[in-house]
């Protein structure tokens, strides 16, 4: 079976979704659950083959590497697979009076966020980089007020002088190499791109792809746009497609700057995220911004993971994205009704009780007390930290602690008001947010019963992902000469 | 057939005008407040960048990358893989600017201005749905008088 299928299917759905219910609002309606949910199917039989069979590689046309186009799936991304498709279900608009724009765009997107997940080539990454960006841009706009507009129009701007500036990347490494699969990059990294030249391209892909991995100081947009745009919509942007920008950073890094002075910059790009992200966090005085910018702590210390060399960074890396994977976008969907001014959510609990003990689970989680699994996702990141002898990780680990109890304060800040004595004038959550959030909150309740078995199933996936020298004998099974004639 | 030199000359005007371009690209994106310039800058910088890619496959002796009964396998041909990678960065470029515009254009229907300073007042700290619940100043705007025109206060 084509791994191809899983990004043609919902692009193609997407063009077929208007037409369909031009024709019926009936079965426009159906179609684009029904895509979904065949691409859910294909994710999990991908994810099945290669549990059984091991990384998996397709050469795209039947060109083979370096000269072709290749797509390379191992557990890691079977997994970002499924969670592309779970979360484009879950996060699926229902209400009636959406325009047909909003389905659209997100079935675009999932087929886009599946061929960054897949890619292996750095030119193929950055067009299914742009596809993401169109998509999210128009998703962001799709609400159709003015400040979603606004914000719409500054993040792309942003997103698309970032993308120009990765491209400058990607053309310096192919003007000087002569190639753009990660693979052979990998091969040649050290003797040419080691110098000046090639950390300058990991510099400007750091700071293009950054933008939408919330990294500082390009993750302006953040705030903004997820205060204006619909909850779906930031709970997908925060949830998913941040977390794919991340990873194809961590391609990036792992495969062509692998032991080079790389690693320290994504380290304090990463505390500087996770510093900057925590204190305005702290000071933020509305439920979405505050939001915001957690989110932006948690990609924060996804980088410094990342930056830890070796499979205890990519496992601490893997166990805090999909926590926050899950944990954010449920907090963004308790959001549609409790957005606003801080002081609104005074006495929230007793107009919304499972929305509020729903809150104080996630929140519990998110600052990392154990046994919950946002403990086991920090305690993995700080082990990793302190596994380095360099004293710039040690000074990470502290910083770290440290901004957990600026975490804690502004999450029980939040907490404290939920249950305050007052009457609310909120509105309960309505069943459309409610049942999403809890499914994924329960998800990750479950997660905690299975603890063990999960930390080595994903310690084993971490493995098989840092193995580089396996990935490269996958992708270019044959002996391809060093040099190639430019 | 140029000589050497003639080659490196080449060479050095492709990358200095990739270059300045970007430069000229990034100013205008930091420094000016009026959407349709920035947008122009994004232009510059992307064409920049496309360059760039170009002066990567360029060989000053080589023929284009297409092969016909004059131009035999076995000539020298300029590397036809950046020309493939300039072609889809322009066409998404075209796609991104035409959504920009389409943005641009639903903005200034409803706000009457294209100015990031004002625009940028409107949503910082505010998020409520409804725009005309904010009321901007003309003082606090007082660079632009063109876009408040003859009001002390108006409702956007």
């Amino acid at each position: 079976m084509s791994l191809v299928l899983v990004i043609a299917i919902p692009i193609l759905g997407a063009f077929l979704l208007p037409m369909l219910s031009h024709r019926s609002a009936v079965l426009g309606r159906l179609f684009g659950p029904i895509i979904i949910a065949v691409n859910l199917g294909l994710a999990l039989s991908i994810w099945q083959h290669v549990t059984l069979n091991g990384p998996q590689v397709e050469w795209i046309g039947g060109f083979a590497a370096p000269l072709g186009i290749v797509f390379h799936v191992d557990q890691f991304t079977a997994i970002l697979l499924l969670a592309i498709a779970v979360m484009t279900i879950l996060l699926w608009p229902r209400r009636m009076e959406d325009p047909i724009r909003e389905p659209v765009l997100s079935l675009v997107l999932m087929g886009a966020a599946s061929g960054l997940a897949l890619s292996s080539d750095l030119f193929n990454l950055f067009v299914f980089y742009e596809l993401t960006a169109v998509a999210s841009y128009g998703l962001v706009a799709s609400r159709a007020t003015g400040p979603s507009q606004i914000a719409a129009i500054r993040f792309l701007i942003l997103s698309a002088a970032g993308s120009a500036l990765a491209l400058l990347g990607i053309a310096l490494i192919y003007s000087i190499t002569g190639s753009l699969n990660l693979a052979y990059l990998a091969q040649v990294a050290p003797t040419l791109l080691s110098g000046p030249l090639g950390m300058s391209a990991f510099m400007l892909i750091l700071i293009g792809f950054g933008v939408k991995a919330e990294l500082f100081p390009v993750n302006t947009w953040v705030p903004e746009v997820y205060a204006s745009a619909s909850s779906r919509v930031s709970a997908m942007l925060s949830g998913v497609v941040s977390k794919l920008a991340m990873v194809v950073i961590l391609k990036v890094l792992i495969t062509v700057y692998a032991n080079t002075s790389a690693s320290l910059v994504m380290l304090v790009v990463g505390l500087l995220t996770l510093v900057s992200g925590e204190l305005a966090a702290y000071r933020a005085k509305d439920f979405r911004r505050m939001l915001a910018f957690s989110s932006i702590a948690q990609l924060g210390m996804v980088a410094m993971a990342f930056s830890v060399s070796g499979t205890a960074g990519l496992l601490a890396g893997f166990a805090i994205m999909l926590h926050h994977l899950l944990a954010k976008p449920a907090l963004f969907l308790l959001a549609e009704r409790w957005g606003g001014h801080l002081d609104r959510l005074t006495g929230a609990a007793y107009s919304s009780k499972t929305g509020a003990i729903l809150f104080l689970f996630l929140a519990l989680s998110l600052i990392g007390v154990p046994p919950l699994p946002g403990f086991w996702a920090k305690y993995l990141l700080l082990t990793a930290l302190f596994g380095h002898d360099q004293s710039l990780y040690y000074f990470a680990a502290a910083v770290l602690l440290i901004t957990t109890v600026i975490e804690a304060a502004y999450l029980m800040r939040i907490l404290q008001r939920l249950y305050q004595h007052k009457n609310s004038t909120l509105e309960p959550h309505r069943a459309s947010e409610l049942v999403p959030a809890l499914v994924l909150g329960g998800t990750l309740f479950l997660s905690v019963l299975v603890a063990a078995p999960l930390g080595a199933a994903l310690s084993g996936i971490a493995r098989s992902s840092a193995d580089i020298p396996a990935y490269i004998q996958r992708v270019l099974p044959v002996d391809v000469p060093k040099e190639i004639n430019v | 057939m140029m000589t050497m030199s003639e080659t490196q000359i080449m060479g050095y005007l492709l990358y200095s005008g990739a270059l300045a371009l970007i430069v000229i690209g990034l100013f205008v994106i930091v420094t000016r407040h009026h959407l349709i310039r920035i947008l122009l800058g994004l232009g510059l910088l992307e064409a920049g960048v496309n360059l760039v890619l170009l002066a990567a496959g360029f060989r000053a002796d080589a023929q284009a990358p297409i092969v016909t009964e004059l131009n035999k396998v076995g000539t020298s041909m300029v590397d036809p893989v950046p020309q493939a990678l300039i072609l889809t960065a322009i066409v998404i470029g075209v796609g991104v600017l035409a959504l920009a515009l389409a943005i641009c254009l639903e903005i200034h229907r409803k706000y009457k201005t294209l100015d990031l300073r004002v625009l940028g007042m409107i949503i910082s700290g505010h998020v409520e749905d409804e725009p005309s619940t904010y009321v901007i100043r003309a003082d606090q705007v007082s660079a632009n008088k063109a876009i408040v025109p003859g009001t002390a206060e108006r409702n956007v």
